[in-house]
């Protein structure tokens, strides 16, 4: 029997859906399953986590984890991971998360992996599956170590509403403060906006849009769709767009159920941020754009002209 | 006088992927090399405070392990601007993982450079995309880490970092010896690396050289060897089947919009959390 841990992934106390999809994915492996949650204030998630799909459920609280930092994090992680005896732990994707997955896997003696699509056990064989260069290429890897650290891609696993876990809370104990890297300052760059890789539906915007203007139109239509609101770098590099709006190889990948792409041409490295999406909407002038490669709908035409009648069939299913 | 210690990887040029048509695959063999982008931000970031009267004196020695042709990214670390070069290569080396990679690296740090007081990556390769050997080298080391900076500035005996992550700007401090690994490009876009003549390459070629290490000279163990020991092993790289064939329409805008949510209307609106009503053309009737 496999037994893996999933490190919960909180967001401004709040779970994130990929806890549910990778505990999911790890009961359809046959797995024994854990979550680990780290944070100032996780106990109350305790039921949520269960009903996630855990039958174990480790909460590491303490003030000072109030600020993520990673050798505490990563430190709590292997307390945890100890404590359930895991053969494996998975992240879901964050940066943080890709920050401290290398680190408990050195402590853990075990493999790393970032970014994984997919995980095989066969037997003692483990084999996971990842993109990379820009998802133009797939590796397949062996697992040659008793142990695996993963951090899992955006939207690479499916979250079973059947399944449910049991409630057994193991508090342990806080690990102790880093005095070595300290955070000195906080500031939220998105405050109140939707989170990008966690929305079901996210529209992004691209050159297409040429101004001002033309995001605020489009951010209106996301705004209309209750959906996170990105962009191809261009226009992060235009000055349009925060740099936590880019959607990307080198910015957030996502995988929402609607992906809608207004004035994106479809550079490889935004594909490769992107194309994992469910169902892929694309609105450009131009019939050749790579975009309409990876899409399921592709509309050719400008996205003046588009976006206002969009907004107008949307206004009516909202109503 | 800091000691910075810059590990670049040489990647192949993406642009000019040689792809085998037939079976789909990657002819990595006879890729054109260059140094990593993010790598080469880190450089940028140890030339600058190398430049900062501030800092006092800086010295920089980059270092890459790979095989023998990743030499060049050395000398072009060099003509950059970069005090030594250092080449870890041997064939018990080869297949190392990224596991394997950072004890090699960590190797050379603890037995060749113990004062090294920054050691600068970058976050994440062109190629394979992992983001784990900095932390995995950092761990190693028993150092503190920062990954995905976007700005550095020396302070007496730690260094502050500045970075964005998961949708937060932090401003972290950091004692030294400490690691740092340097983010892609940003809005405030400090690292943008400078480009060096051709002239100057050739220079550094003619007269910079490069230290080459061995397994010997690094102090590894006699047994080591790379592919055996590294806990992930690259069974397979394939094409992965991306191309949808969706449906592409063009004409008159009104018309492509009512189709579309004929067609997706449903999708749209669960998405939404919303069910559909009924969805009238009116001008259909």
């Amino acid at each position: 029997m496999t037994n893996i841990l999933v490190v919960a992934d909180i967001k401004q106390g709040e779970l994130k859906g990929s806890t549910a999809e990778l505990l999911s994915r790890a009961r359809a492996l046959g797995a024994d399953t854990a979550v680990v949650a780290v944070g100032a204030q996780v106990k109350d998630l305790a039921d949520q986590l269960a009903a996630a799909g855990s039958d174990t459920q480790y909460i590491v609280e303490d003030a000072s984890l109030e600020i993520f930092s990673a050798n505490p994090f990563a430190a709590a992680v292997v307390k945890a991971a100890n404590e359930f005896n895991a053969d494996m732990v998975w992240f879901g994707f964050s940066e943080t998360g890709k920050a401290v997955a290398p680190r408990v896997a050195v402590q853990l003696e075990a493999a790393c992996a970032t970014e994984i699509i997919d995980v095989t056990i066969d037997g003692d064989a483990v084999q996971i599956i990842r993109p990379a260069i820009a998802n133009k290429v797939l590796q397949k890897v062996k697992v040659n170590a008793p142990k695996l650290v993963a951090v899992v891609r955006a939207g690479a696993f499916e979250a079973d509403p059947e399944i449910a876990g049991k409630e057994n809370v193991v508090a342990l104990d806080p690990p102790e403060t880093d005095t070595r890297a300290k955070i000195k300052e906080l500031i939220s760059d998105a405050s109140g906006e939707i989170d990008l890789t966690d929305a079901d539906i996210v529209v992004s915007v691209g050159r297409g849009a040429r101004d001002q203007a033309g995001v605020d139109m489009v951010k209106d239509l996301a705004d209309d769709l209750a959906a996170g609101f990105g962009s191809s770098r261009a226009m992060v590099d235009a000055g349009l767009m925060a740099h936590n709006k880019q959607v990307g190889q080198t910015g957030k990948i996502v995988a929402p159920s609607l992906y809608i792409a207004v004035g994106i041409s479809g550079a490889i490295q935004h594909l490769a941020g992107m194309n994992g999406s469910k169902v892929i909407l694309a609105v450009n002038k131009d019939p050749e754009a790579p975009i309409f490669n990876v899409a399921d709908f592709g509309i050719v035409g400008d996205l003046f002209d588009v976006v206002p009648l969009l907004k107008e069939e949307i206004k009516k299913i909202r109503a | 006088m800091l000691h910075i210690i810059v590990c670049i990887k040489q990647v192949p040029m993406v642009s000019e992927l040689p792809w085998d048509p037939r079976t789909g695959t990657l002819k990595r063999e006879t890729a054109q090399g260059m140094m990593d982008p993010a790598a080469r931000r880190a450089l940028e970031a140890a030339l600058q405070i190398k430049a900062d009267r501030t800092s006092g004196p800086v010295r920089i020695t980059a270092v890459s392990m790979g095989p023998p042709m990743a030499e060049e990214v050395l000398y072009e670390a060099r003509a950059l601007g970069a005090d030594r070069g250092v080449l870890l290569t041997d064939p018990c080396m080869a297949g190392a993982d990224t596991c394997m990679t950072a004890v090699i690296l960590g190797k050379f740090i603890k037995n060749h450079c113990p004062d090294a007081g920054l050691i600068l990556c970058g976050s994440m390769s062109s190629d394979s995309e992992t983001a784990q050997v900095g932390p995995q080298l950092a761990e190693d080391l028993d150092i503190p880490a920062i990954g995905y900076a976007r700005r550095l500035e020396l302070l007496d005996g730690c260094i502050r970092v500045e970075r964005h992550v998961d949708d937060f700007l932090e401003l972290m401090e950091m004692d030294l010896p400490g690691l740092v690994t340097i983010d892609h490009a940003g809005e405030s876009d400090r690292y943008t690396p400078r480009y060096v003549a051709l002239g100057g390459v050739e220079a550094a070629f003619n007269t910079g050289n490069i230290q080459v290490m061995n397994r010997r000279a690094l102090g590894l163990d006699h047994a080591f060897n790379a592919l055996k020991h590294s806990p992930t092993k690259i069974m397979d790289v394939y094409s992965p089947v991306t191309e949808k064939k969706g449906r592409v329409l063009t004409g008159a805008v009104k018309k492509m919009v009512d189709t579309l949510f004929d067609d997706y209307g449903k999708i749209i609106s669960s998405a939404m959390g919303k069910d559909l009503k009924t969805h009238d053309h009116e001008e259909d009737k």
